[in-house]
């Protein structure tokens, strides 16, 4: 494990049987991310992006390599300790249909707080104060089956980060999105990784993403084969995004 | 806690349909076995009160032998003091073999020497009458149908009642049928008044009492044998008519076996509805695990989802047996075409279905029972699928 990496794969592969036969929908990836960084995965469907965030996240283990995150070697411990790690320390943002459709928009940004065990006034003021900032205050009461789908997803985007996680990983959050609304879901995601100083790999393959990113991996068919840092931003933007897939 | 109660309940509330459909077939299979079992002690009631009232009463105390004035004078002392609110009331009555003879036979008989007003209250003798008076005229003799036939008598014949010291010529005053065989060819009436000028030897006291529905023999008899004369012995009826309390043990136990299937019936019905409706959340419950949610927090909301809607089931589908059996319960069941050649209901075949607690809350904590133990599986389905195949899931 790379020191003071805030996640550190290394050598980490992940199988899959397919029609009988096993395929490697991550091989061989060794990847560090810096805390603080905000890293996009990026890469054609079917190249291992979610699958490699599911490792990062402990939702998933890998069958060689291992896992660090957080300082924590992940496939090692057990499922109730992951559950625990991931309720406290972790963000998650899925791409589509991760709101309780029986809890409404205030119980859905506050259920992170109630597995954190926190008290519920302390609970309804800090959703409260975050719904605000997010202009979903009018929204509180309602059920997830009448938002839009931008709203929704800057409701996961809220419920991802109220309980002040050190890692958010969202795994194709604009990927059904309009270019403004995607637009508005990214920008909530950076103001808020910015204000807690957020470790936040994304997945996508969104072009509109990568520009906002300081650091790019990009995957083909399970494989690490490119990451660009710092610099590669700027670099991007003048490029263009084809040469990324 | 309450967390979870709210969103298995809500969630419950979101598939309405399906809750809906589940919630009905619940409250009928409660419902239904509530209703069954109020029928059931019915019929065990009504076994009960024809074979009691025939006998000796719920508990029956008996003394002897002893000289007939000595049985008279317990006979005609006060009646026992009222208080027990278990109690219905009591028969005191005189009891001896004699043989009675007619021109056409003899025949051996046990006779009861009763106080007609009081054994109209608690017997149905006066009510089983085919020919001439209840005991109207004090020196009368009252027999069974099946005597009446074997000894050719008829209302207004002479009988020779003859015991081993004795015998005593009597009027036929009535003749009843009670439908049991034996019970009519064997057993006649007389007053108390009549036995009095007699000098029989070897008679037995005996006092019959009768208690309230749903009273407890055994614990009726426990109270009263602190009271009895040391003489006295003190037996209940499942002592006394085993073969009725069998059939009582009998009915119970094939109401439990009706219970036991109807519940593991429902059961399986309550487990295919949860195996469904987790099926279709495997997305939703991936994303609680990847939120935190511990397996053990997923188990805890399908289980809470089966009691909540079985909870709401039970209460619904109690509440119908109830008002069903009650209302059946003063209408009451005719069973007459079914029990006519039955000892058991030959004096009354009118069931009351009784509803009483056990039998009221029983089903319903049962449907409880099964209702989390359906929601293991499918919670545990839920609970064990990994996240990242979950959320492929769609």
């Amino acid at each position: 494990m790379t020191p003071n990496a805030a996640i550190s794969l290394e050598n980490v592969t992940r199988r899959f049987l397919t029609g009988g036969q096993p395929f490697a929908a991550i091989d061989n990836v060794c990847l560090d991310v810096r805390p603080g960084q905000r890293l996009a995965l990026v890469g054609p469907s079917g190249s291992g992006k979610t699958t490699l965030l599911n490792l990062m996240g402990a939702l998933d283990r890998p069958d060689s390599g291992t896992v660090h995150c957080l300082g924590i070697e992940l496939s090692g411990i057990s499922e109730r300790k992951t559950a625990a790690f991931r309720r406290a320390r972790l963000g998650f943002i899925f791409q589509q249909d991760a709101l309780m459709p029986e809890l409404t928009v205030r119980e859905n940004v506050e259920l992170p707080l109630v597995l954190l065990r926190k008290e519920p006034a302390a609970r309804r003021s800090k959703v409260g104060l975050l719904l605000e900032s997010l202009g979903l205050a009018e929204k509180a009461a309602e059920l997830p089956a009448v938002l839009s789908a931008g709203e929704k997803q800057r409701v996961a985007v809220a419920r991802a980060v109220v309980h002040d996680p050190d890692v958010l990983l969202a795994d194709e959050p604009t990927a059904n999105l309009d270019g403004a609304t995607a637009g508005r879901v990214l920008d909530t995601i950076e103001a808020l990784a910015g204000q807690k100083s957020l470790t936040v790999v994304l997945a996508t393959h969104d072009a509109r993403v990568f520009g906002r990113f300081e650091a790019i991996a990009r995957l083909e068919d399970g494989r690490l084969v490119e990451v660009r840092t710092a610099k590669a931003t700027e670099e991007i933007r003048a490029v263009g995004h084809a040469e990324l897939f | 806690m309450m967390f979870w109660l709210r969103f298995a309940f809500r969630s419950c509330v979101r598939r309405r349909k399906r809750t809906g459909i589940t919630l009905l077939g619940v409250a009928f299979a409660v419902g239904t076995l509530v209703v069954l079992g109020a029928i059931m002690v019915g019929v065990n009631d009504t076994m009960i009160e024809n074979a009691v009232a025939m006998h000796a009463g719920h508990v029956a105390s008996v003394a002897g032998p002893m000289p007939m004035h000595d049985a008279l004078d317990r006979a005609r002392t006060p009646e026992d003091p009222a208080g027990d609110l278990e109690l219905a009331g009591t028969l005191r009555r005189c009891r001896f073999s004699a043989m009675l003879k007619s021109d056409h036979g003899t025949l051996p008989a046990t006779i009861w020497a009763v106080d007609p007003k009081r054994e109209a209250l608690f017997t149905p003798i006066e009510r089983a009458m085919v020919n001439g008076q209840y005991l109207a005229a004090p020196l009368d003799l009252l027999i069974g149908k099946a005597a009446a036939e074997e000894l050719s008598l008829n209302v207004g014949d002479s009988v020779l009642v003859t015991t081993p010291s004795e015998q005593w010529e009597r009027r036929v005053g009535g003749i009843y049928s009670s439908g049991i065989g034996a019970f009519d060819l064997g057993v006649s009436f007389m007053t108390l008044e009549a036995a009095s000028e007699l000098n029989e030897p070897q008679v037995f006291f005996e006092k019959a009492y009768f208690l309230l529905r749903g009273a407890d023999p055994e614990n009726v008899r426990t109270r009263l044998s602190d009271a009895a004369a040391a003489d006295e012995k003190l037996s209940t009826w499942p002592e006394l008519l085993p073969e009725v309390a069998q059939l009582v043990d009998l009915n119970a136990f094939s109401m439990s076996i009706m219970i036991a299937l109807v519940v593991l019936i429902l059961g399986f019905g309550v487990a295919n509805a949860l195996l469904i409706s987790v099926m279709d959340r495997y997305r939703h419950f991936a994303v609680l695990k990847a939120i935190g949610v511990r397996p053990s927090e997923v188990i805890r909301i399908v289980v809470f989802e089966a009691l909540l809607m079985c909870l709401a089931a039970g209460l619904l589908g109690t509440g119908l047996g109830w008002a069903i059996g009650t209302a059946w319960g003063h209408v009451g069941l005719d069973l007459s075409a079914y029990t006519s050649s039955n000892p058991h209901f030959s004096v009354n075949p009118i069931v009351y279905p009784r509803v009483t607690p056990f039998m009221t809350f029983a089903p319903q904590a049962l449907a409880l029972c099964a209702a989390a133990g359906a929601a293991i599986w499918p919670a545990i389905v839920a609970a064990r699928r990994p996240v990242s195949h979950a959320m492929r899931d769609i």
